[in-house]
C-alpha cells in the first residue's frame, strides 16, 4: 500500500460493495428480529432461507420462464408457507424445552433445509439475471449498478413499510405486546400462537426476500447461508435485540467493514475481523448500540 | 471388576474388528481410527454441552490447535511427538481459558455465537498461516506417531492406539458425569442461582470444564494429524464444530456414551450410504430434528429404551422371547 | 452471647426503589425467628441480601460474629447458612434423582476437584448417601431417592429442598415460605419438623404468611413493612402491636386461636 490515500472512486466503489452487503445483511438482520420478536428465538435456518429465496428464484425465472413480477410474490408466498411449517413442525415441539435445545433444533433445521438444497440445486453456483436492465450509474468515479440501488432501496422500503406496521397496525401492535408482555397480551384477547405463527410465516419471507434481491449481484450455492446468517447475527447484535433501526444500521456497519477489509487488507481477514468485532462486542455491550426492548416499536 | 474385564473384552474386541474384514483390515482399521477421533470429541464436548449446559461452537477451534500445533512442532521443528502433543493440549488450554474467562458469563445465543467467532477466527488464521502451515493448502509430511520409540505406521496399530486413548477418555468423562463434580456441573446446567447458593462457584467450574475440553479436543486433533498425516484449515471450519455438536446430540446429549454412538453414526454413515451421498446432510438434520423433538435421550436413549422392552431370560435358564 | 445472626442497617435499592431500608436485628442461636410482613415488604430480598445473592447497598452482617455482608453466595453456605426458596429450585434436568438433589447440599463441604475426581481410588461417597438416605427417611421419603423430583407431590418435594439443606448440619437455616402450598397436615407436620431441628440446636430464620404456623413456633418474631422494619418481638408483643395490626395483621391476628 502506497503512502497516498487510495483515490475518491476506490473508497466511494468499496463503500457502494459495503453499502450492497449492509444491506443484504440489515434485511436478514431484520428478519432475524422478526421471528425473534415472537418467540424469543434467534434461528440459526435464517441464511438457508435466504439462500432457498434467492436459488428458487433463480429456478423460477431461469427455467420455468417466470416473469419477475410473478416468481418473487411465489417465492415469497412459498417461504411463509415454509415459516408456518417450520413454526408448527420444528419449533413449537421444543418452545418449553432449555435454550441449549432451541438452538440446536435451529441449527438441525439449518442442515435439513441446506441437506433439501444440495439435492435440488446441486453444488454448482447459481445466479438471477439482473431485475432492471440499465446502465451502472456512475458517481464520482465509483460505478453503481441497478441491482445494487434496488438492494438497498428494499432495505430502505422494509424499514418503512415495518415501521408503519409497528405503530400503525393493529396486528403490529399486538405483536410488540405479546413480545413484551405475554401473558398480559394473552388476557386482553390476543392469540400469541397466530402472532407466532405470523411472526415466522414474515421472518422465513424477508429472509427469501434478501436473498431475492441480492442474486443478481453474487453466486449462491446451497451452503452459501451460513456465513450471511452469522454476520445478520452481529448486525442485530450491534443494533440491540429489539431495534429494527439497529438491526439495518448494524447491518450497514457490518457490510462496510467487511468491505473496506477486504478492499484495503486482505479477503482472507474479512472474516476474521468481523467475527473479533462480534466477540469484542459481545464483551463490551452485549445490550447493542440501540439497547432497550421496545424503542416506539422500531 | 466385571465391568473392568467386559470394558477389556469390548476393547480388545473392537481393537481386533478390522482384521474381519479380511484384505481391507488396514482400510477399515483408518476408518474406525478417525471414528475413534471423533468420538473423543464428541465426549468431550458433552462435558460442556450436556453436563454444564453451556452451548459452544468452539470445537473444532481447539480440534485445529491440537492437529496444527503438533502437526508444526513435529514436522517443521523436529519435536518428540509426545512433547509436542502436550505443547498443543497446553496451548489449547490455554486459549480455552482465555476465551473461557471472555465469554462464558454470556448466555444462549450470545455464547454459542463468540464461540462460533472463535472457530471463525482460528480458521482464518490457519488460512493465514502460510509459511509455516501451507495455508489454505494445508499441510502435509506429517510424520507417523512416534512414542517410545515405536513408530505407528501400521493402521491397526496406530487404530489400537487411538482406540486406547478414545475409551481412555470415555472413561474419564463418565466417571467425572458421575460425581460429585458432574453434579455440580448439573446444578449450573439446572439453576447458576440455585448452584452459587449451593456452594458452587459457578464461573470456576464452567471454565474448567471448558478448559478441560479443549485440552481433549486437542488430543483428538493430535491423534487426527498424525493418522492423517495431512491436514488442511478446511477440516477445521464452523461447519466441522457443528458436526461435532451434532453429534452429541444425536447420540444422546449428557450421557456420554450417547456422544460415542453419535460420533459411530455420523462417521460411519458416508461409508455405508455412497449412493445417497446428496441426501446424507438432509437425513442427519431431519434425523437431529426428530431427536431434538421427541427423543431427547438421543439415540443411546431409544437403544436404552429398545433393550428394556426385551424381556432378560430368567435365571433358571427360559427361553429368551421372541423379539 | 454470641448472635447467631445480627444485621445493623442493611439497604438494598432497585434502581432507586429502596426494597430493605436500613433494617436492623439480631437472632441468638437457637431460636427461631419468624420474618412477617405485607407482599412486597422485601422479606425475600432480605433473604437474598443475606445468604449472599445480592449484595447490600448498605449494612453490616455477621454470621457467628464473623462479617458476611458481600460475600458470595457460594461463600456464605460454607460459613454455616442454609437455604431453602420459596419457588423450589431442585433440579430436574440430566434426570437429577431426589439423592443428587440432596447430595449436592454437601458440594460445600466435598469441594471436588478435577484432578480428585479423575485420580480417585475408591467410592469416597458412600458416607455421604447414607447421611442424605437418612435425611430423607428423617422426612418420610425413604425409597424415594431414585426418582425425579418432579415426580413427587409438591409437600415431599418441600422436605427434598429441606434435606438438601441440612446435608452440611448448618447450625442457621433460612426458609422462605417453608409452608406455602401445603395443606393444614403438611404445615403441621412441618412445624413439628422444625421443633425438631430446633431442638437440635439449630437457628431458624423463616419467612412465612401462615400466621397459625408462626404464632405458634416462632421465638421472636420481626416484622417488616415496605421495606423498613416495623416491630419486633415474641409473637404475643408482636401480636398486639398496633401498628402492626393495622398494617398487617387486620382482626385475624388478634383474634388467633391457634
Amino acid at each position: 500500500m502506497g503512502a497516498r490515500l487510495p483515490e475518491i472512486s476506490v473508497l466511494l466503489q468499496v463503500a457502494f460493495g459495503g453499502l450492497t452487503m449492509g444491506a443484504v445483511y440489515g434485511i436478514l438482520a431484520v428478519s432475524l428480529l422478526m421471528v425473534y420478536r415472537v418467540s424469543k428465538i434467534i434461528c440459526f435456518a435464517q441464511g438457508e432461507f435466504f439462500v432457498i429465496g434467492g436459488l428458487a428464484l433463480a429456478t423460477l425465472t431461469e427455467q420455468a420462464g417466470l416473469p419477475l413480477w410473478a416468481a418473487i410474490p411465489v417465492v415469497l408466498l412459498g417461504a411463509a408457507l415454509l415459516g408456518l411449517a417450520i413454526e408448527r413442525g420444528a419449533i413449537s415441539p421444543v418452545q418449553r424445552s432449555g435454550i441449549g435445545i432451541v438452538i440446536t433444533m435451529t441449527i438441525a433445521l439449518s442442515i435439513a433445509l441446506q441437506g433439501l438444497a444440495l439435492p435440488i440445486w446441486g453444488r454448482q453456483a447459481h445466479t438471477v439475471a439482473p431485475f432492471v436492465v440499465a446502465a451502472p450509474v456512475e458517481v464520482l468515479g465509483a460505478f453503481v449498478s441497478a441491482q445494487v440501488l434496488i438492494v438497498i432501496g428494499t432495505a430502505v422500503a422494509v424499514y418503512v413499510l415495518l415501521w408503519l406496521f409497528f405503530t400503525r397496525t393493529t396486528l403490529g401492535l399486538a405483536m410488540r405486546a405479546a413480545a413484551q408482555a405475554p401473558v398480559g397480551a394473552q388476557l386482553v384477547g390476543i392469540s400469541v400462537r397466530k402472532l407466532n405463527r405470523i411472526g415466522w410465516a414474515s421472518g422465513v419471507a424477508l429472509g427469501a426476500l434478501a436473498g431475492m434481491v441480492v442474486a443478481p449481484v453474487i453466486f449462491l450455492t446451497y451452503a452459501s447461508g451460513t456465513m450471511p446468517m452469522v454476520k445478520a447475527f452481529i448486525a442485530m447484535a450491534i443494533g440491540g435485540l429489539g431495534s429494527t433501526a439497529g438491526a439495518l444500521v448494524g447491518g450497514f456497519l457490518v457490510g462496510t467493514l467487511e468491505a473496506y477489509t477486504i478492499g484495503f487488507l486482505s479477503s482472507e481477514f474479512a472474516d476474521a475481523i468481523v467475527f473479533g468485532v462480534l466477540i469484542l462486542f459481545l464483551l463490551v455491550r452485549p445490550t447493542g448500540v440501540f439497547a432497550a426492548s421496545d424503542k416506539g416499536g422500531m | 471388576m466385571r465391568q473392568a474385564l467386559a470394558g477389556a473384552g469390548g476393547y480388545i474386541a473392537l481393537t481386533l474388528l478390522p482384521l474381519a474384514f479380511g484384505s481391507l483390515a488396514d482400510y477399515y482399521a483408518e476408518i474406525l481410527t478417525v471414528v475413534a477421533v471423533f468420538a473423543i470429541l464428541a465426549v468431550s464436548i458433552d462435558l460442556v454441552v450436556g453436563l454444564a449446559g453451556q452451548i459452544t461452537l468452539g470445537h473444532a477451534a481447539f480440534f485445529a490447535v491440537g492437529a496444527y500445533g503438533s502437526a508444526i512442532l513435529t514436522t517443521r521443528y523436529g519435536w518428540p511427538h509426545l512433547a509436542a502433543a502436550a505443547a498443543a493440549a497446553a496451548a489449547a488450554s490455554l486459549v480455552a481459558y482465555v476465551v473461557g474467562r471472555a465469554v462464558l458469563h454470556l448466555r444462549g445465543y450470545y455464547l454459542a455465537m463468540a464461540t462460533l467467532g472463535l472457530t471463525g477466527v482460528v480458521y482464518t488464521l490457519l488460512i493465514g498461516l502460510r509459511e509455516l502451515a501451507g495455508g489454505a493448502a494445508g499441510m502435509g509430511g506429517i510424520p507417523h506417531l512416534r512414542i517410545f520409540g515405536f513408530v505407528l505406521d501400521d493402521p491397526l496399530h496406530y487404530y489400537a492406539v487411538v482406540l486406547a486413548v478414545a475409551v481412555l477418555v470415555v472413561c474419564v468423562c463418565r466417571r467425572i458425569a458421575r460425581s460429585a463434580y458432574g453434579r455440580a456441573l448439573i446444578a449450573i446446567h439446572g439453576d447458576e442461582e440455585t448452584a452459587t447458593a449451593l456452594g458452587i462457584r459457578v464461573a470456576q467450574y464452567k471454565i474448567n470444564v471448558f478448559v478441560f475440553a479443549a485440552a481433549l479436543a486437542s488430543i483428538a486433533g493430535t491423534l487426527f494429524a498424525h493418522h492423517l498425516r495431512f491436514i488442511a484449515p478446511d477440516d477445521f471450519t464452523i461447519g466441522q464444530s457443528i458436526h461435532i455438536l451434532v453429534m452429541a446430540f444425536l447420540g444422546g446429549i449428557g450421557t456420554v456414551f450417547g456422544p460415542v454412538l453419535g460420533a459411530v453414526v455420523l462417521q460411519l454413515l458416508p461409508e455405508f450410504s455412497h449412493h445417497f451421498k446428496d441426501y446424507q446432510t438432509l437425513s442427519t438434520g431431519l434425523v437431529l430434528m426428530l431427536v431434538l423433538a421427541f427423543f431427547p435421550g438421543g439415540l443411546y436413549g431409544l437403544l436404552r429404551m429398545l433393550l428394556a422392552r426385551i424381556p432378560r431370560a430368567g435365571r433358571a435358564g427360559a427361553p429368551a422371547a421372541a423379539d | 452471647m454470641r448472635f447467631a445472626l445480627s444485621l445493623r442497617g442493611v439497604t438494598k435499592t432497585f434502581g432507586g426503589v429502596a426494597a430493605v431500608s436500613d433494617v436492623s436485628f439480631d437472632v441468638p442461636p437457637g431460636i427461631i425467628k419468624a420474618i412477617i410482613g405485607p407482599n412486597g415488604a422485601g422479606k425475600s430480598t432480605l433473604l437474598n441480601v443475606i445468604s449472599g445473592i445480592l449484595p447490600p447497598d448498605r449494612g453490616e452482617i455477621r454470621v457467628n460474629g464473623r462479617r458476611l455482608e458481600g460475600r458470595p453466595g457460594y461463600e456464605v453456605v460454607a460459613h454455616g447458612i442454609a437455604r431453602t426458596f420459596q419457588l423450589l429450585r431442585l433440579f430436574n434436568n440430566n434426570g437429577a434423582t431426589v439423592l443428587d438433589n440432596v447430595l449436592l447440599g454437601a458440594h460445600s463441604l466435598l469441594r471436588p476437584s478435577l484432578r480428585r475426581t479423575i485420580l480417585r481410588r475408591a467410592d469416597t461417597e458412600a458416607a455421604l448417601r447414607d447421611k442424605a438416605r437418612a435425611l430423607l427417611a428423617s422426612f418420610g421419603l425413604e425409597g424415594m431417592e431414585h426418582l425425579q423430583p418432579q415426580q413427587l407431590p409438591f409437600g415431599q418435594q418441600r422436605y427434598v429442598e429441606l434435606a438438601r439443606a441440612l446435608m452440611t448440619d448448618p447450625p442457621i437455616l433460612l426458609l422462605d415460605e417453608p409452608a406455602s402450598g401445603l395443606n393444614d397436615a403438611e404445615t403441621a407436620a412441618l412445624g413439628a419438623v422444625l421443633d425438631r431441628l430446633r431442638t437440635q440446636g439449630k437457628t431458624i430464620v423463616l419467612i412465612e404468611h401462615h400466621m397459625g404456623l408462626v404464632m405458634r413456633l416462632a421465638d421472636e418474631v420481626l416484622v417488616l413493612a415496605e421495606g423498613r422494619k416495623l416491630a419486633e418481638g415474641t409473637p404475643d408483643t408482636v401480636r398486639r402491636d398496633p401498628a402492626v395490626v393495622s398494617a398487617y395483621l387486620g382482626d385475624d391476628g388478634v383474634t388467633a386461636t391457634c
